[in-house]
């Protein structure tokens, strides 16, 4: 999904004489190009986060509008004071890419994954948090984000998995949750690229006489709660499924809605990692496997949340 | 101005810091006065280009005081500028009052809020990229702490200042030799200071912090000269200057003083009035 922002970022290069990309010794082609192009608002921090982070908010103050791009948790934890302090407690115009998001880069291990960066991310004030799932969504997320006023942590994984039809072509608004498929019975609430395994679960229920919701959430923050509270008022039951620890990702903040709306009678699961780090190495079907985030355990849970005996 | 004049005006904000923190029961008392000189020779010499009337004027000189424990002496400077009205300094620390123990941004005439150091020098190197794309011809001045030299963004910024010419970036370190738990020397060593600066590529000068004419030649002759690289300027100050008992002595970083040590404070500094 990388690809769908590094597009739109070199569009409104062009088009956006504000924007500024701020970059740390990235390997990206279309950097190199930029850079190139428009050599006085491409500026190569090399590797040091902080001092990137709260450069950007010095540069957003005469009214430019910096990008800065580097790997989630190099950004999001290292940085993460530097975001805090300079960013959302200024409230500066800065956008913050963080690549590689949870575990796009699999083979590397817990170092480069980034498993908590939700958490910490979406309890700043002022922030806007966006996790698109696919290219589509996350090169229409960029472009908004840059007329959007604030600051943005826009979260993307590295490569595309596959492009389901059900979102292949969805509309991307901040704020708002996408139903991908609507069911009866449960609903799988999903961010980021691992939604495929729901979508294969849900279809694969479906045969089974169990009706299967999606929905997708884009934007972590602000969590639209009205639309996503009309979303799953047929169901009996939900699942949250993200490559994140369980603890404060989207599953909490899921649950947090829901429980502040009365809706402590619907049988609710969260899944991801379960307090720990992912110190496995693999790819990102394997690692699912191994963590239990796979099509076959998302059936498993669905069938035991309903209290269906398989 | 001679030193004399400025003086005049930095025994004045000296005075007034001492009040703020009087009245509010509270204040980074020794770091505020280290730094009263430097303030005075930026905003009371004409080395400063500002406008009190429009705090966000895109022409101005920005400055970013990343010791914010030293606001003190940053709102009387302010007040004294224009940017405040001086009765508002009475409210310091208190119950909905802008003004609190750390540098805000929500003040008129300050940049950023800081106090967590090694931030406000990569702040100012962001201003400084800003001006540069934007054409503007100002100057950013970041003024930093000793012990902040300890933090590792601090020579991340410095780096990238020198790296990308940064010659619109002027850092002044208010350099009282002091942190919290005594001199900078025992806590961790940062000498020898002006050499690693010149070695990450900075134009780099010494003046003493507490003579605020010699300070505004300074700044005014290196901001004529037309240099390539972005500027250092070791600005040799004492911790706690101005009260004899609290000079050079590392308890006043953090330290409150007894109201019969306040009556020697209020006599050296010739204080008449704790209220403004």
């Amino acid at each position: 999904m990388k690809k769908g922002h590094l597009r739109a970022i070199e569009n409104l290069m062009e088009s956006n004489k504000n924007m500024v990309l701020l970059i740390s010794d990235n390997a990206e082609e279309t950097h190199k190009r930029i850079k190139e192009k428009w050599p006085q608002r491409c500026i190569n921090y090399g590797i040091s986060e902080s001092n990137m982070l709260a450069s950007a908010a010095g540069i957003s103050e005469s009214g430019l509008i910096p990008v800065v791009y580097s790997v989630s948790n190099f950004l999001s934890m290292r940085g993460y004071e530097f975001i805090r302090n300079m960013i959302c407690l200024q409230n500066k115009n800065v956008k913050i890419v963080g690549i590689n998001s949870g575990l796009s880069t699999g083979h590397m291990g817990p170092t480069h994954q980034a498993t908590e960066d939700i958490a910490i991310m979406r309890s700043l004030p002022n922030i806007t948090l966006i996790s698109p799932s696919n290219a589509n969504l996350a090169e229409q997320a960029t472009y908004q984000m840059v007329d959007y006023k604030g600051p943005v942590y826009l979260r993307l994984e590295r490569d595309e998995i596959k492009a389901y039809d059900e979102i292949a072509k969805a509309e991307f608004r901040v704020g708002e949750p996408i139903e991908v498929l609507h069911g009866e019975d449960i609903v799988f609430i999903s961010t980021g690229a691992i939604i495929r395994e729901s979508i294969e679960a849900a279809l694969n229920l479906k045969t089974q006489g169990i009706s299967a919701g999606i929905v997708d959430i884009n934007t972590i923050k602000p969590l639209n709660k009205h639309i996503l509270t009309s979303i799953l008022k047929p169901y009996k039951a939900v699942i949250t499924v993200e490559e994140h620890n369980v603890i404060g990702g989207l599953g909490g903040a899921v649950a947090e809605i829901l429980m502040e709306l009365g809706k402590s009678n619907l049988k609710f699961k969260r899944m991801g990692f379960e307090d720990t780090f992912v110190y496995q190495y693999g790819t990102r079907k394997e690692l699912w496997e191994f963590y239990g985030l796979s099509q076959k355990h998302l059936e498993k849970a669905a069938k035991e949340l309903l209290g269906i005996n398989s | 101005m001679q030193n004399v004049e400025l003086q005049i005006i930095a025994d004045d904000i000296r005075r007034d810091a001492m009040k703020m923190i009087y009245n509010a029961g509270m204040g980074h008392i020794s770091s505020t006065l280290s730094v009263v000189e430097i303030l005075t020779a930026l905003y009371f010499s004409g080395v400063l280009n500002y406008n009190v009337h429009n705090d966000k004027d895109p022409d101005r000189d920005k400055v970013v005081v990343s010791k914010g424990h030293a606001c003190a002496a940053v709102y009387s400077t302010l007040a004294k500028a224009g940017y405040l009205e001086e009765k508002e300094l009475n409210d310091f620390c208190k119950i909905g009052s802008r003004l609190g123990r750390i540098i805000s941004e929500r003040i008129p005439g300050v940049e950023a809020t800081t106090g967590s150091l090694g931030q406000g020098i990569c702040y100012a190197t962001g201003l400084a990229i800003g001006d540069r794309i934007r054409n503007i011809n100002s100057k950013t001045y970041a003024i930093i702490g000793d012990g902040e030299q300890q933090e590792g963004s601090v020579w991340e910024a410095a780096l990238f200042a020198a790296h990308h010419k940064l010659n619109n970036l002027m850092v002044i370190i208010d350099r009282n030799k002091m942190q919290i738990m005594g001199k900078t020397k025992d806590v961790i060593d940062i000498e020898p200071l002006r050499d690693k600066w010149s070695s990450f590529g900075w134009e780099t000068f010494e003046v003493d912090g507490h003579a605020p004419t010699d300070i505004a030649n300074l700044l005014r002759r290196i901001n004529v000269s037309n240099l390539k690289k972005p500027q250092l300027v070791i600005a040799n100050t004492i911790k706690g200057k101005g009260v004899s008992f609290m000079e050079n002595d590392a308890y006043w970083h953090w330290g409150f003083p007894t109201e019969e040590q306040w009556l020697e404070v209020f006599k050296e500094l010739k204080i008449e009035s704790t209220v403004f």
